[in-house]
């Protein structure tokens, strides 16, 4: 076995030898051949017609870019790296934004010549929030469906910040086993994807052929029925198969928000720490003593991710869609912008809740 | 006897042990030693349990759809198996290859996901840098307003957008240089061409999260690097390229990991766009929506006749061909991401995201 390793062992050396052994024998033709110069020389050529070509170009940067003083150039630059970004904000995000305002007050049709909106109506009497009082009056499930999204999104911010931030403390800690944990536990970020959620959702494929067709096995495991037989009362059992149940999705959402609190415990200077155990604080004291005052800037950043998060997932994102496959454009924009609004409203309300309590350690 | 001699034994020792310890717990230094001991030890199991716990509730929806996928159709109605087939197969496999139009659409995926990480990073590292390092007088508002593409969401105005692709036109240059009064269109089935566009131009999905991440990133790198190159005589490019980005390179993976899960998962744009097509441009994730929805209807439909003619119809049938779908989707992922873990894990780590 050993023998056959070192031959092929010998077998390797010998063909990368013979083959450098080639290059070599190339490179030391070429360099002494008149091949080189000749290359050599129409490089050179090309150099300078390369100049000639650019040459408008090198003067004007030596004109204005090279007189420039350091922070000036520094702006230039600035700008220039911000460009496709601000292009992109110009051309794709604020415009369809400000039109979407537009159609928002108007009544929309598509006809064969493109768009028309005409503001406030297309009668005589002009109603600039025609759209606006249709969608809160006429429309069956928008203003109950936005209230119900409004009220989820509050619980879902509180529910999940809170618990992401246990457990980024909890995968901050040495313990063994952490670098699995924390592949786990971004797991969910991959697999958080819409087009399985629905998909699966529509046919709801595990429990049903897992459960289906095995009503006493299926029984043995329902633990809600176990619960109810042995006497605890329906309101509890109901209370805590609907938060074990819910722990999944909370996981599930909670990835990146973990991930912001993670990198955020990491950044608390060590002899913070240090100080306080020398001073006799226990873990607990610590945490909420230092960890919770130094990573609470960034609760503002996941409070504002997760309510835009929540409000992307939820149900009231069919009904506006709805308006958009009937051409109601119109409606659909009015939808929107209520939508935003609510959004808005309630980050803002967190946002100045929070504010009086956050604490700059230092601030840059 | 000696029995009865070992039991007395034992029993001083006990009394000897406690008596040792009430001593010693009197000390009010040693209590505190003790207490803090004990307490870090029942701190460690409760995390072990909890996180253990939640790593189980994770994992255990994906190994059910492993299970699931290679279980015969024939057993759908055995109750005996829960776990362990009894008859492996791969026909789930097949059906769903498919119905999927596997191969092409992995492929599409693949490339799509990677051209837009690549776009999405020059884009918003740029981006993310010129806030961070070259500010100047605005560029704070800049930033905000860049961050409202975070906030707002892309469903308030994905009518306008619509529109606007459709016929798509600034100050009517295009027009005009077509020669017609209508604009460009842009997307349209196979028309990969407007991802790049999106995400070089910043307006990807969730490309103001990454421009807030590298800005965050680069705020936190000592201001000291930037200027001894400065001193050594290195232009502001040249100081981005050699000295500051060669350092980001956990931020790097953070967020070609994200924009790479996020396309390939993303239903949204490629929806808005219209760029899926069943026989030209198959995506994952559309082909996935669609046979969901279509699955009973185009198993009755196609007739695949693959199990005694009896689970054509059976829905869990399509259940579990649905199921393995999403399974087969999302492997490349789950396999790449096996490979990249230590990477993301170690750059979070690195990432600094507090400034």
């Amino acid at each position: 076995m050993r023998k056959l390793k070192e031959k092929i062992k010998d077998l390797f050396a010998l063909v990368k030898e013979k083959i450098v052994g080639l290059f070599r024998k190339l490179l030391t033709w070429y360099s002494g051949s008149k091949v080189s110069k000749l290359v050599i020389k129409v490089w050179n050529y090309i150099k300078i017609g390369l100049y000639y070509v650019f040459w408008p170009f090198i003067k004007l940067k030596k004109i204005t870019y090279d007189k420039l003083r350091y922070d000036q150039q520094k702006v230039v630059i600035s700008i220039l790296f911000l460009l496709p970004v601000l292009i992109g904000f110009a051309v794709f995000f604020l415009y369809p934004l400000l039109m979407s305002l537009y159609y928002s007050f108007s009544t929309v049709q598509v006809t064969a010549d493109g768009v028309k909106a005409y503001l406030g109506g297309i009668g005589e009497k002009k109603d600039l929030l025609i759209n606006y009082k249709y969608v809160l009056t006429q429309s069956v499930t928008f203003p109950t469906g936005l209230w119900e999204t409004a009220y989820t999104t509050v619980i879902d911010v509180v529910v999940i910040t809170i618990f992401s931030l246990l457990i980024a403390v909890m995968l901050n800690g040495e313990f063994k086993g952490r670098a699995f944990a924390r592949a786990v536990f971004f797991l969910p970020v991959i697999f958080n994807s819409e087009a399985i959620t629905t998909a699966l959702a529509g046919v709801d494929a595990a429990s049903s052929v897992l459960q289906g067709g095995s009503g006493e096995l299926a029984k043995i495991f329902d633990m809600v029925a176990f619960f109810q037989n042995v006497g605890i009362p329906v309101k509890i059992v109901t209370f805590l198969s609907g938060i074990t149940q819910s722990i999944y999705d909370t996981i599930s959402y909670s990835g990146v928000q973990i991930l912001i609190f993670l990198a955020a415990i990491q950044s608390v200077p060590a002899h913070l720490y240090e100080a306080a155990k020398i001073e006799g604080a226990t873990k607990y004291e610590s945490f909420w003593k230092i960890t919770l005052p130094m990573v609470m800037p960034m609760a503002l950043t996941v409070v504002v991710y997760t309510i835009v998060d929540s409000f992307l997932r939820s149900d009231i994102n069919d009904v506006i869609q709805i308006e958009q496959t009937q051409t109601r454009f119109g409606n659909h924009a009015a939808m929107s912008w209520l939508y935003v609004l609510v959004s808005l409203l309630i980050m803002g309300l967190f946002l100045a809740a929070l504010s009086k309590v956050v604490f700059y350690h230092d601030e840059r | 006897m000696t029995k009865d001699n070992k039991f007395q034994n034992l029993k001083k020792a006990a009394i000897d042990k406690y008596n040792y310890i009430k001593e010693d717990l009197s000390n009010p230094l040693h209590r505190a030693v003790k207490l803090q001991k004990v307490s870090d030890k029942a701190v460690a199991i409760l995390r072990a349990v909890i996180i253990f716990g939640l790593a189980f509730i994770i994992i255990f929806p994906i190994f059910q759809q492993i299970s699931l996928a290679f279980r015969h159709p024939a057993d759908l109605n055995d109750s005996t198996i829960v776990w362990i087939p009894k008859q492996w197969s791969l026909i789930n496999f097949e059906i769903s290859i498919k119905f999927l139009n596997y191969w092409k659409s992995l492929w599409n995926n693949i490339r799509v996901s990677t051209i837009v990480t690549i776009c999405q990073i020059a884009c918003t590292s740029l981006a993310g840098y010129a806030f961070a390092r070259l500010r100047f007088k605005g560029s704070n508002i800049l930033f905000w307003l860049i961050m409202l593409t975070l906030i707002i969401p892309p469903q308030a105005f994905a009518v306008s957008r619509m529109l606007f692709f459709s016929d798509f036109d600034i100050f009517g240059i295009f027009a005009a240089l077509r020669g017609s009064d209508r604009g460009l269109t842009i997307g349209g089935a196979g028309k990969d061409g407007v991802f790049y566009l999106l995400s070089l131009t910043g307006q990807g999905v969730k490309s103001a999260l990454f421009v807030y991440l590298f800005r965050q990133f680069f705020r936190g790198l000592p201001l000291e690097l930037e200027e001894s190159a400065q001193i050594d005589g290195a232009g502001i490019l040249r100081t981005f390229w050699s000295v500051m980005l060669p350092n980001a390179r956990g931020v790097v993976t953070t967020v070609a990991l994200f924009a790479f899960v996020w396309q390939w998962n993303d239903v949204y744009y490629t929806q808005l766009l219209g760029v899926n097509d069943d026989k030209t441009f198959p995506l994952l994730t559309m082909q996935l929506l669609k046979g969901a929805e279509w699955a009973q209807a185009l198993l009755n439909l196609t007739g695949l006749n693959i199990v005694d003619g009896e689970s054509q119809t059976d829905p869990k049938f399509t259940a579990l061909i649905v199921n393995t779908a999403a399974f087969i989707s999302m492997l490349p992922l789950l396999l790449a991401y096996l490979f990249v873990q230590r990477l993301f894990v170690e750059g979070i780590e690195r990432t600094g995201i507090v400034g």
